[in-house]
């Protein structure tokens, strides 16, 4: 097996948002179904949460890319900490009013309750623990309006019940929770992801005990497998170019699949 | 870029650390292991040394007196070690019981003794002529005629008697059996005193020669039915007097019970022929007639 091999395969876990590289599974289709059926409602705010690299960038990005062409929906990746900048970027995408000065809360509030729009626009809020306190509290108070509603992504952290958060009691109507993947979900993950980039000899070398140890390292996380199967794939380069007989090309090695974590720092070592 | 040759040593140092855990179990539990079965056999040879103990103790200590009103404990040889040491306990309880008892009354009575000590010293001993005896004669003058209970006394002492004749009364076969232990008891007397006797005429015998021991052992012994010896002390008879009529007739019926009958006719009639003898010849018609045989 060429070095190349393992490099295409290295490139597949890049870690990086793609909706190209959305891998259908079956839970994350669950999900992706009940958010896309929860924007259908008449909600003034949606949340879907769950651990970091659970894939809710990506399953937002995915629901974007596909729900664009048909509804009025803005995704905003990174969190915009400025009031004013948020306004602004607001009344331009939801109202397609263009202000070149400042923006405060009331005039934006003034604009929404002149707007007549017979769909309502949905602004997806990625990273939106990011956001500060005051602002989560005015963008409860747009999405009051009902002239614009929300779909805000965040971290949900063992300590932190986000329901309790005093701005999400009462508006939130639907609260989609994403989990870790399982060790099934993982092998499917992974032999998908490899065979979409055409690496079926990479897919075929994880039988169910090295995804179990990947599974035992990572607890599932999609984040942490990218970052663990693009170092195993780099080092598999490395052993393919320096020392091929160290390597076998049928099953991927265990020993190899530590020395990825301890590089990535998940074992410590 | 990836250090591989680090990422290497780092792996096999954590392959090494992942081991400890099982190497540490390993080691505890054979540690573990090992601590249980040394208790165990500690254990079992420290219950064989105290049955061994017990053992010697239970033969050595057969009764312990605890106090002089108290019962004795007698512990048998085969007690329990467990047994013993409770005997053992309660034992040293009682002593100790007994001792503070002792302790209690010696000092309770000492005092006693200290206060009563001046008052002898104090007191003059005078002697006094004591009259209770003129209190008592009147008493049983003036009891006597009143008190009834000497006739009541009467009055149940024939039932007694009653009760014990009608108690001895013996079985019939309880008095076979004391009979035949009386007759045998009265025979081994008997025989005892007889052997006795014999003892003490032989002595005598040995010392003067007398034929007629001689002739009272030849007799005593075939009564016996000891017919060797009554032979032998006839012939010392004859031998020391030839003249004695009783002292052929023994030898003669000695010789006969020793299957020697044709000897016993020849003595006999050699004896008939030098002294003429009645009883003698009376003899000899028993002799040859077969009246008197060997047993």
């Amino acid at each position: 097996m060429s070095s190349n091999i393992y490099k295409n395969s290295k490139d597949v876990f890049l870690d990086v948002v793609n909706p190209n590289d959305y891998v259908q599974l079956d839970r994350v289709s669950m999900v992706y179904q009940s958010l896309k059926e929860s924007i259908k409602k008449p909600l003034k705010m949606v949340l879907l949460y769950g651990k970091p690299g659970t894939g809710k960038s990506m399953l937002l990005s995915k629901l974007f890319q596909d729900l664009s062409p048909s509804e009025e929906i803005f995704l905003y990746k990174t969190p915009i900490t400025d009031e004013n900048e948020f306004f602004k970027k607001l009344a331009k995408d939801a109202l397609d009013t263009k202000y070149e000065g400042i923006l405060n809360f009331t005039q934006l509030l003034n604009i929404l309750e002149t707007t007549n729009k017979t769909q309502t626009p949905l602004i997806i809020l990625d990273e939106a623990q990011l956001y500060p306190g005051a602002m989560m509290e005015k963008i409860r108070l747009i999405s009051d309006t009902r002239k614009v509603k929300f779909l805000i992504t965040l971290h949900k952290t063992e300590k932190e019940d986000l329901i309790a958060k005093e701005h999400f009691q009462t508006r939130i109507w639907e609260s989609i929770e994403h989990h870790n993947a399982s060790k099934q979900e993982l092998k499917a993950y992974i032999q998908k992801k490899l065979m979409k980039a055409n690496c079926f000899d990479c897919a075929n070398m994880f039988p169910t005990k090295s995804v179990d140890l990947i599974h035992k390292i990572t607890q599932g996380n999609y984040r942490e497998t990218n970052k663990l199967l693009y170092t195993l794939f780099e080092i598999y380069e490395w052993y393919s170019e320096n020392n091929l007989s160290k390597i076998n090309s049928n099953n991927v090695s265990h020993k190899i699949i530590e020395m990825s974590a301890i590089h990535t720092g998940l074992i410590d070592a | 870029m990836l250090n591989i040759h680090e990422l290497e040593k780092r792996h096999f140092k954590y392959k090494l650390k992942s081991y400890i855990p099982y190497v540490a179990i390993f080691f505890s539990l054979t540690v573990i292991i090992g601590i249980v079965f040394t208790l165990i056999n500690i254990d079992i040879f420290s219950q064989n040394d105290n049955k061994v103990a017990a053992n010697s103790v239970s033969k050595n200590i057969t009764e312990i007196a605890l106090d002089n009103t108290t019962s004795t404990i007698r512990q048998t040889t085969e007690a329990e070690p467990e047994k013993i040491e409770q005997n053992k306990e309660i034992v040293k309880q009682e002593l100790n019981n007994s001792i503070e008892k002792n302790n209690k009354l010696i000092a309770a009575n000492i005092p006693n003794i200290e206060e009563d000590k001046p008052e002898i010293k104090n007191e003059k001993l005078v002697l006094t002529p004591s009259m209770n005896f003129i209190e008592k004669i009147n008493t049983q003058s003036s009891t006597t005629s009143t008190y009834k209970e000497p006739e009541k006394k009467e009055r149940i002492t024939p039932k007694q008697q009653v009760k014990v004749k009608e108690v001895p009364k013996p079985k019939p076969q309880q008095s076979r059996q004391i009979f035949t232990q009386d007759e045998v008891n009265s025979i081994q007397i008997k025989k005892n005193n007889t052997y006795d006797d014999i003892y003490h005429v032989i002595k005598r015998f040995e010392k003067n020669n007398n034929p007629a021991l001689s002739l009272f052992i030849a007799k005593k012994y075939y009564e016996l039915g000891e017919y060797k010896k009554s032979y032998n002390y006839a012939l010392r008879t004859n031998e020391i007097n030839n003249n004695i009529e009783a002292s052929w007739i023994i030898f003669a019926k000695s010789l006969v019970k020793l299957n020697k009958k044709n000897m016993a006719i020849k003595t006999l009639q050699k004896y008939i022929s030098h002294s003429d003898s009645n009883k003698a010849k009376i003899l000899l018609d028993e002799i040859s007639s077969g009246k008197l045989n060997a047993d």
